[in-house]
């Protein structure tokens, strides 16, 4: 839609163009990519050091005799996180953003071109540590999965709202610690009564394995059926 | 933080629009940018002015009409208006919605003054 309005020298323009346009329709094609090889690829956010890259490799670790994973890892800066996830049987790709603080749709279909989607089951990517950025742009991903660590404290998902909303599932990870830190899940479960009734809230522990059988219950239950 | 993603896109598009003008010098560029998006004002114009340095843009003001979000519950079809931090649909009482409005940034138009060749 377009239209000019003159009025003495000037002019005020219709445009009418979404601005994240570009974004959206890479992501729609990676999401079409991705449902053509029969793959279910999920979108994991949290805070920076949240437990995303210990889970998934305990993830990866346990079900990797039964699915096939590939990861797209995505910081700032270094390959660590890819390292990190190295001894798994898993195509694992590290994407650095440099400066930005978020991964975007064309820097996942870099990421794909890096990896062999056949017989895949599930591409994991582990978003930029950040509450904010990530959740505004669509990667083609099917599924959002959401951590809050108990270390970061009960107040979060009042506070980021726009984070939890979308989620489909929302971990509540190192529950290790609740019994040495002050978190009251209840606080937790209040708020996302307002924010999100659909995702499920499960508490695990990498660390001592705590809940790891219901989060890798949901996550079979994801795989694209044949 | 995504301010800057989001005026490098916004800079593509202002730029295509003006070349269909022909020789224009803009002076306002408006922005209708949904709530939900977490944009923060002073520093999606701080970023606009960065990308538009040194270029045919530079001096261009950005107007950013602010869109409050509107919502479908999944559940029951009802539509509202739920508010940044409040999902709960107000006919079943359940927080699991559609975004319809408040997610988008759109460029909405362009003040300009002909440039005399
Ligand atoms: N106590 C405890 N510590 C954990 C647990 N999971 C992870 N950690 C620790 O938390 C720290 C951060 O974990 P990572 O897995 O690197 O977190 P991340 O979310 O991938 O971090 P970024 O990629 O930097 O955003 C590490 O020191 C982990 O050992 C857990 O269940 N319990
Ligand atoms: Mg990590
Ligand atoms: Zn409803």
């Amino acid at each position: 839609m377009e239209g000019t309005l003159r009025k003495g020298g000037k002019m005020k323009i219709s445009v009418v163009e979404n601005v994240l346009k570009a974004n959206d329709a890479v992501a729609h094609e990676n999401r079409r990519r991705l449902e053509a090889a029969g793959v279910r690829a999920l979108n994991m956010m949290s805070a920076p050091g949240s437990g995303k890259t210990t889970l998934l490799h305990e993830t990866i670790a346990t079900l990797q005799n039964d699915l096939r994973f590939a990861v797209l890892v995505g910081d700032l800066q270094t390959t660590r996180d890819a390292e990190r996830l190295g001894d798994l049987d898993a195509q694992v790709t590290q994407i650095n953003t440099g400066r930005g603080c978020h991964l975007d749709a064309t820097q996942v279909t870099q990421g794909l071109e890096t990896l062999d989607l056949e017989g895949l089951d599930f591409l994991i990517i582990e978003n930029v540590g950040n509450m904010v950025c990530p959740a505004g742009f669509d990667l083609g991903e099917h599924l959002r999965v959401i951590l809050l660590s108990v270390p970061e404290g009960d107040d979060k998902v009042a506070k980021y709202p726009t984070l939890f909303r979308p989620a489909d599932v929302i971990l509540l990870t190192k529950v290790d610690l609740l019994g040495i830190l002050d978190f009251d899940v209840s606080r937790v479960e209040e708020d996302l009564s307002h924010i999100n009734t659909r995702a499920p809230l499960l508490r695990i522990s990498s660390k001592t394995g705590e809940g790891m059988d219901a989060w890798l219950n949901w996550l079979r239950g994801q795989k694209v059926r044949s | 933080m995504h301010e800057m993603a989001i005026a490098v896109s916004l800079y593509d598009q202002v730029c295509r629009a003006v070349e269909a003008e022909g020789e224009i010098r803009v002076e306002e560029v408006e922005v209708r940018v949904g709530d939900l998006q977490l944009v923060v004002p002073e520093a999606f114009e701080a970023a606009w002015d960065a990308v538009c340095q040194g270029t045919g843009l530079e001096g261009s003001r950005l107007k950013i009409v602010e869109v409050p979000p509107r919502a479908r519950c999944r559940g029951c079809d009802e539509e509202f208006r739920p508010e940044v931090d409040f999902y709960l649909c107000p006919q079943c009482g359940e927080a699991d919605v559609d975004i319809l409005e408040g997610r988008e940034i759109i460029l909405s138009s362009l003040t300009a003054e002909r440039v005399e060749g």
